[in-house]
């Protein structure tokens, strides 16, 4: 394995690709390409052709570097001047990749070369980066193993280098070698498994301890990847008017699980979801805004007690991400979870908004709604299904109304611009059009005329859905151009659109914006919305009488609409089924799910992990499953179901009731307990055999022959080692003649000789010692230790 | 060969490495930068994959050595060190293979050497050599093998110690006696007394006449029989060898030896060393060695090169003295020699075996002293040791 080779190599990657990843965090192609080109030739100029810039020129050089690093510094804001910092670093990194490429410089190499990955991890946060460290990871422990056998070698050169000197002048000194036996190819492929090895082991470690490792407080970066694009997200108006392409934002907004909050089962609802955030009410000049409304209850929902029957309803449990807006989301109806609640409330916009202080941090709530139909029992929906009909809950109004005896009024911005007037020039087009839909319609059968409305915009086929902007004619009203000229939009455009045929034809209504649909994560039982699910559609007020009580599921429902009517779901707007399917069914599409669903958990467990997620991401569940795991493995009957499980496979089934296999099985078990003990006392040392057995090697491992353990101790401490291939007469007799060369030890050295032949009585001749033999042997080793080591030997 | 897990310890790179993850992890924990974070965890890996790698390497590797029993002072020698790795997968990387050697009785640092080894597949063996010389004589032991590694990384090291006792006598330098020396032993009228002596100490009895070959000297010419016969007649001698001599080397050093004393000390040695090189060369011949030093020694053998391995065993491990123990072991000695066995002796001081008052022992008995008149005593300041005795090379 050529090392030095290899190791050049490998650092000219490991150099390249974090200019690179710095270059791709600071959105800077120059230097992206100067990485790639600098290394190159830095690699042909000086591994190749062995150039090397010389003490003067790579000062100079160096000089250059900081003398343009700091003309960018001064030429950049003061939050960017990291920048410049970083970018100091890269062009430092050119200067050493030709010089010469010595140990030191190799290191400073990859150190400045790390030092912008640093950098670059708090300029990048997407996906790539992630696909990117793990290459550099690879490259990084590849180039780290072979620096260290570089050195190792050098190291060892350099010893032998010496060694030689100190010989020349005449002084002791070994000249170390290195192995005879040179390796090719082996070494190397043993060495590429064993980095490999480290790497994976590194990944599995480097994951442990970025969960495992405590947080404190929040993660400082969510950034927003989409640059130079208007994003589809969540906002509290509708602005018709923006030009510029728009992109699908992938960020997570929130996640909800569903559950029964009486049995805590997960619920999985039937059907498209409707996550309603806020309601617009007020048109003009292309754009939809909220209405001037205080109606804000700081008591949030109503109380579920306000449910004679708890029954149909679903606890919605959301985690909603940092968002520039304070409203939330949830299905409507909603109540209270408890028995106070920390959100406000607005009753006619039907809207739920957390602190201002809490929007810029992840934030859990838990709303309980009767809007799915759980029983399906008078309504004609399907089980499961979200309610396209809202009941307004607003006791006031109906007290209200019972003093007075008013009927619910129909607020007078629910019908602009067409409040007292039959036709608005500006959206004639669009009036006729709606009119057009209704006309088979009897006007008081509301609800029918709405359904065609939407029906119309949604089936007929007249329009299409898309996010690229059209070119429309700034002196017409961009709805009235949408539904007459240019019937090709997105959600916003549709649900204005209808909401202002609605209108048009005296159906108050007004457009709400939220998210819809979502993607069910059957792993985690949720349901998880994006920016991109962003969505717009409709509301329409019906009155009391309008509604159509039918397609309310309980009594409570009933009662609500029947005081102060209800609000009806419409959405206009046309789903691509032909893309989705083509979308869907493509191993395209395929690819970009996984490539999402990575996304997100990069986004959510490595930039998102904070102490909240950390401990009811990881924490708890962890402990949750341990102790769950505790119970169930000690809980009798599941052992007990277990064994029946097991004798229901293991036995015929005809047999199952007679004894036979009782027998068998009782015997069975019988003799593996017996087996098990056998191994368990065989192992911990306990002689097998009869007394005499047990006499025997009593005698082999008794204290008459320990006397020569003891006697291999005494001379061990004088240095006296018996090999591996001496018997121990051999090794006595080597020890006794070392002891009869000097002077001191003569007097002892026939004593080994002594003790071993008695050993050799013992242990193969089976023959115990008498007691007077006993204290022979005793009184040998005495004197034999207090000779040779000073001290009496132990026993 | 007892194997003790040495210890594990971090090298300067994994010091300067958890200060970068010290660095990474305070960044991530004040700045909550959770990609810092990573960064840490990817730092984090590494490290601690390499303390249980660093210590798996070394896992069922065994080493070996196998080296000369003796050597001469400033020869050079190579010691062969093999490493065998045990595991049935799994090859070890970048081994060193530490071997020392203490002196006995020396408080000298001890003199090591490291062999490198690159790769050792699993299952398989590979050697690797070291040379290099010792300069001074000594009983040397080697010191446990010492296995290390710092594989993967450099970061950890761990080193496993392994005693595997063996010992390398070095022998005391051989020069070379010049043929001053040789000569001198053969020419009776050139010697000086002393010479006399040294000659007539290794000289043996006449023995007969015979024609002159190419070789002998003008010294032992018979002229009287040479003149009769018109033929050149040389006399023959029984060779003393035959009978032997003793040497007695007197290693006495002051109690506060400097520099000198001991070099002279290793001269002398050196000479004796030489000398029994050569004595034990020719042939079979009584040799009585008796070695004045700390602890004495005395060695009576037939002239073979057992016995020269055994002397210069003998003259490896003695140290020199300041008692004065010459006289009593000439008294002891010379008692006990045969009287046609000469006898040198060589000493690190002048002395003078004339001296009555000194060496009274010696003088108060008549055939002791006879034999003291016709011992010569040599120093490394005498002209006769410079002019027949060439010191070991450097």
């Amino acid at each position: 394995m050529n090392v030095e080779r290899s190791l050049r190599i490998t650092l000219g990657l490991l150099s390249c690709l974090g200019t690179l990843m710095l270059a791709v965090g600071e959105g800077s192609v120059g230097l992206a390409a100067a990485a790639i080109v600098v290394g190159v030739i830095a690699y042909v100029a000086c591994d190749v052709f062995h150039f090397a810039l010389t003490g003067f020129w790579s000062n100079l050089a160096t000089l250059v570097v900081l003398l343009l690093a700091a003309w960018q510094a001064n030429a950049m804001a003061a939050e960017e001047r990291i920048l410049a910092m970083a970018d100091l670093m890269a062009y430092l990194q050119f200067v050493l990749l030709f010089r010469a490429k010595t140990a030191r410089n190799l290191w400073l190499i990859a150190l400045v070369s790390f030092l912008q990955v640093a950098v670059a991890s708090a300029l990048n946060t997407g996906l790539g980066f992630a696909v990117a460290l793990l290459i550099y990871l690879f490259t990084g422990v590849l180039f780290l193993g072979q620096f260290f056998l570089y050195r190792e070698r050098r190291r060892f050169d350099d010893a032998a280098e010496a060694a030689r000197r100190a010989l020349a002048d005449g002084r002791n000194a070994f000249i170390g070698g290195a192995q005879d036996e040179k390796e090719g190819r082996r070494s190397s492929r043993e060495f590429s498994r064993r980095m490999t090895g480290m790497v994976v082991g590194t990944v599995a470690l480097a994951a442990f301890f970025f969960v495992a490792v405590p947080r404190l407080g929040q993660s400082a970066w969510m950034t927003n990847q989409i640059v130079g694009g208007r994003t589809v997200g969540f906002s509290e108006q509708i602005n018709l008017t923006r030009s510029g392409q728009i992109a699908e934002d992938p960020d997570i907004v929130m996640r909800v699980h569903f559950k029964n909050p009486e049995t805590g089962a997960p619920f999985n609802p039937a059907g498209e979801l409707y996550m309603r955030g806020t309601a617009v009410t007020r048109y003009g000049e292309g754009r939809w805004q909220r209405p001037h409304s205080n109606l804000i209850s700081r008591d949030g929902p109503p109380q579920l007690t306000r449910l004679a029957t708890g029954r149909g309803v679903v606890e919605q449990h959301v985690t909603i991400e940092p968002l520039s807006s304070s409203t939330i989301f949830s299905c409507y109806p909603a109540f209270r979870a408890g028995e106070t609640s920390e959100l406000d409330y607005h009753r006619w916009l039907l809207q739920l908004n957390r602190s201002e202080r809490s929007k810029s941090q992840r934030y859990t709530y838990t709303v309980l709604t009767p809007a799915f139909h759980l029983e399906g029992e008078q309504a004609v929906v399907l089980p499961g299904e979200q309610a396209k009909i809202i009941p307004i809950i607003d006791d006031n109004a109906t007290a209200d109304r019972r003093r007075t005896g008013a009927e619910p009024s129909i607020p007078a911005e629910l019908l602009k611009p067409f409040v007292g007037v039959a036709s608005v020039p500006a959206l004639a087009g669009l009036q006729a059009v709606a009119l057009d839909v209704v006309r088979n319609i009897p006007p008081d059968d509301v609800y029918q005329r709405a359904k065609a409305l939407e029906d119309h915009l949604r089936n007929s086929g007249g329009y299409s859905y898309s996010l690229t902007p059209e070119e429309r004619p700034s002196d017409i009203d961009p709805l009235e151009d949408f539904v007459v000229n240019r019937r090709r939009g997105h959600c916003e455009f549709f649900a204005g659109a209808l909401a202002m045929m609605l209108r048009s034809v005296d159906i108050p209504a007004r457009i709400v914006l939220g998210y819809r649909g979502g993607e069910w994560n059957a792993v985690g039982n949720f349901y998880q919305f994006r920016q991109l699910h962003a969505h717009s559609w409709v509301e329409v007020y019906l009155t009391p009488m309008q509604v159509p009580l039918n397609k309310l599921a309980t009594p409570d429902l009933r009662r609500f609409a029947n005081e102060n009517g209800a609000w009806l779901q419409l959405d206009g707007t046309t789903s691509n089924t032909s893309a989705d399917l083509a979308t869907t069914t493509s191993t395209w599409y395929q690819l970009r799910q996984t490539v999402d669903y990575l996304q997100f958990l990069w986004n959510n467990y490595v930039l998102g992990m904070d102490a909240l997620r950390q401990r009811d991401e990881v924490y708890k569940p962890l402990l949750n499953n341990v102790v769950a795991t505790f119970k169930r493995e000690t809980n009798r009957d599941t052992w007990k179901a277990r064994v029946a499980e097991i004798y229901e496979t293991v036995v015929p089934y005809k047999l199952q009731n007679s004894n036979l296999p009782t027998a068998v099985l009782s015997a069975a078990l019988i003799v593996l307990a017996l087996l098990l003990v056998f191994l368990v006392v065989r192992r911990s040392g306990a002689p097998a055999g009869g007394s005499a057995a047990i006499e025997k090697r009593s005698a082999a491992s008794s204290p008459t022959v320990d006397f020569y353990v003891r006697l291999e101790a005494v001379l061990g401490r004088r240095r006296l080692v018996r090999t591996a291939d001496q018997t121990q007469s051999e090794f006595i007799q080597a020890a006794c003649g070392e002891l009869a060369e000097l002077p001191e030890t003569r007097a002892v050295a026939i004593l080994p000789r002594k003790i071993v032949e008695a050993f050799y009585r013992v242990r193969f001749g089976k023959r115990a010692l008498e007691g007077t033999q006993q204290a022979e042997i005793e009184q040998a080793l005495l004197k034999l230790d207090a000779v040779l080591n000073g001290s009496p030997a132990k026993a | 060969m007892l194997r003790r897990l040495h210890h594990m310890s971090i090298c300067r790179e994994g010091v300067l490495y958890l200060g970068v993850m010290a660095f990474m992890l305070t960044a991530a924990v004040v700045r909550q930068i959770n990609l810092l974070m990573v960064l840490y965890g990817v730092l984090a890996g590494p490290l601690l994959l390499s303390w249980r790698l660093v210590r798996w390497t070394l896992k069922k590797v065994e080493p070996a050595r196998q080296a000369p029993k003796t050597v001469f002072a400033g020869e050079s020698f190579t010691v062969q060190v093999s490493l065998s790795n045990g595991r049935k997968r799994g090859g070890s990387f970048a081994l060193h293979v530490r071997d020392e050697l203490k002196r006995r009785g020396s408080s000298e640092p001890n003199v090591a050497a490291e062999t490198y080894f690159s790769f050792v597949p699993a299952g398989e063996t590979r050697t690797a050599t070291y040379r290099g010389s010792l300069k001074r004589r000594g009983i040397y032991d080697f010191q446990p093998l010492k296995v290390s590694s710092r594989f993967p990384l450099g970061l950890l090291k761990t080193m496993l110690r392994f005693d595997r006792p063996a010992r390398l006598i070095v022998f005391p330098a051989i020069g070379r006696m010049s043929s001053a020396w040789r000569r001198l032993l053969t020419s009776e009228d050139q010697a000086t007394p002393v010479q006399r002596q040294a000659r007539a100490a290794l000289d043996g009895e006449f023995y007969g006449l015979r024609d002159w070959r190419p070789g002998d000297g003008r010294s032992r010419v018979h002229w009287r029989t040479s003149a009769r016969r018109q033929t050149l007649t040389v006399r023959q001698y029984e060779r003393r060898r035959h009978l032997g001599f003793a040497l007695v080397v007197d290693l006495w050093r002051p109690e506060k030896p400097s520099p000198e004393d001991l070099a002279r000390v290793e001269q002398v040695v050196s000479f004796a060393a030489t000398l029994l090189s050569e004595a034990c060369r020719g042939g079979d011949q009584p040799l009585v060695v008796d070695v004045i030093a700390a602890t004495p020694r005395k060695l009576r053998a037939s002239a073979s090169p057992n016995a020269l391995h055994e002397a210069l065993r003998v003259l490896a491990g003695v140290e020199a003295t300041s008692d004065d123990r010459l006289s009593k072991s000439l008294a002891e000695l010379f008692g006990e020699l045969r009287p046609q066995m000469g006898a040198i002796l060589v000493s690190t001081r002048a002395v003078d075996l004339l001296d009555r008052e000194k060496f009274s022992a010696l003088h108060c008995v008549p055939e002791l002293h006879h034999r003291v008149a016709r011992t010569p005593c040599l120093t490394p300041d005498d002209l006769l040791w410079r002019e027949t005795f060439a010191g070991a090379p450097p």
